[in-house]
């Protein structure tokens, strides 16, 4: 892999590309820019190779890589969109049904990621970790740099925020 | 709900909870009716967060690839186009240290008429030179 063999990144992005896109996918919507961000987690790894460490894992050089640069696109986005959110101030409308019965709807990807996309970012990015990925809370708290109550506390914020969006929906 | 019940019941979500921690829940739960359906609701996004699967472009890989090769080339451009500089700069110092070794060993000295190549020129040529046009 250090020698920069395609065909080990090849592999690479075969064996977590499904992992990077419910991260990356998770924090920034089904767009274009998630795409750009998934194959740029690639590149930024292939290129770090050469100093990347073997006591740390691929996922979690991955996971990291890939949470920084879904951040930076946030604030990027922010920057680029921000005079947008002063003159559009329409309620969002979510297309989110029973959690229960939407659990086997074809489109149960779409729904939870806009509900995911609509939580604040520290909260998004601490679900995307531990309930996603499955990280546990220990792991989830050293890779942020964050106490583990402020991962608790961000999931249960995160998670009633959602509970609202998607008991809004139901109603409507 | 205060801190520590958000965190007792995020704890019990994930199953964490600990010994102490169970009678705290049990009391909360059977207490609290706002904390059992959020605990309840909870339980039910973490279900559908465990089956979020979401796809890139089937043409992920190759475009990957596309930007690798793309990105290897502006690299190689690059070093290409330093390289060429280093060499034309390189070569410019020479021919100036050239010059300035022909000015030295011309006229044993080094000043500027020497450098533009001025030093015999009289007062008069430049009016004879525009007379013979």
């Amino acid at each position: 892999m250090q020698r920069g063999d395609e065909q080990a990144l090849v592999e690479i992005i075969r064996r977590y590309e499904t992992m990077i896109a419910r991260i990356v996918i998770g924090m920034l919507g089904n767009t274009a820019e998630a795409e750009d961000v998934g194959q740029e987690t690639f590149l930024r790894f292939w290129q770090s190779v050469g100093t990347y460490r073997y006591e740390a894992k691929v996922s979690t050089f991955l996971t990291r890589i890939a949470i920084n640069l879904s951040i930076n696109e946030l604030r990027r986005r922010k920057n680029r969109y921000a005079w947008l959110e002063l003159t559009d101030d329409k309620p969002i409308q979510y297309e989110f049904t029973d959690p229960q019965d939407a659990f086997q709807q074809a489109d149960v990807t779409d729904q939870i990621t806009h509900a995911l996309t609509h939580i604040q970012t520290d909260q998004r990015v601490v679900v995307i970790l531990r309930l996603i990925e499955g990280y546990s809370t220990r792991e989830t708290a050293d890779m942020l740099g964050i106490p583990l109550g402020t991962v608790l506390s961000r999931l249960s914020r995160g998670l009633e925020k959602m509970r609202k969006i998607l008991r809004n929906t139901e109603q409507q | 709900m205060n801190k520590n019940q958000e965190h007792l019941l995020v704890k019990s979500l994930l199953n964490e909870t600990r010994q102490a921690e169970e009678e705290q829940l049990t009391h909360l739960l059977t207490s609290n009716t706002h904390a059992i359906d959020s605990l309840n609701d909870w339980k039910k996004i973490y279900l559908l967060l465990q089956n979020f699967n979401p796809q890139f472009s089937r043409y992920f890989i190759k475009h990957t690839l596309n930007r690798l090769a793309h990105q290897r080339l502006i690299q190689q451009t690059q070093r290409d186009l330093y390289k060429w500089m280093l060499r034309l700069s390189m070569s410019a110092v020479a021919a100036v240290f050239l010059l300035l070794m022909y000015v030295i060993w011309q006229e044993n000295s080094l000043s500027i008429d020497g450098l533009l190549g001025i030093t015999n020129l009289w007062s008069g040529d430049f009016t004879n030179l525009l007379a013979n046009y």
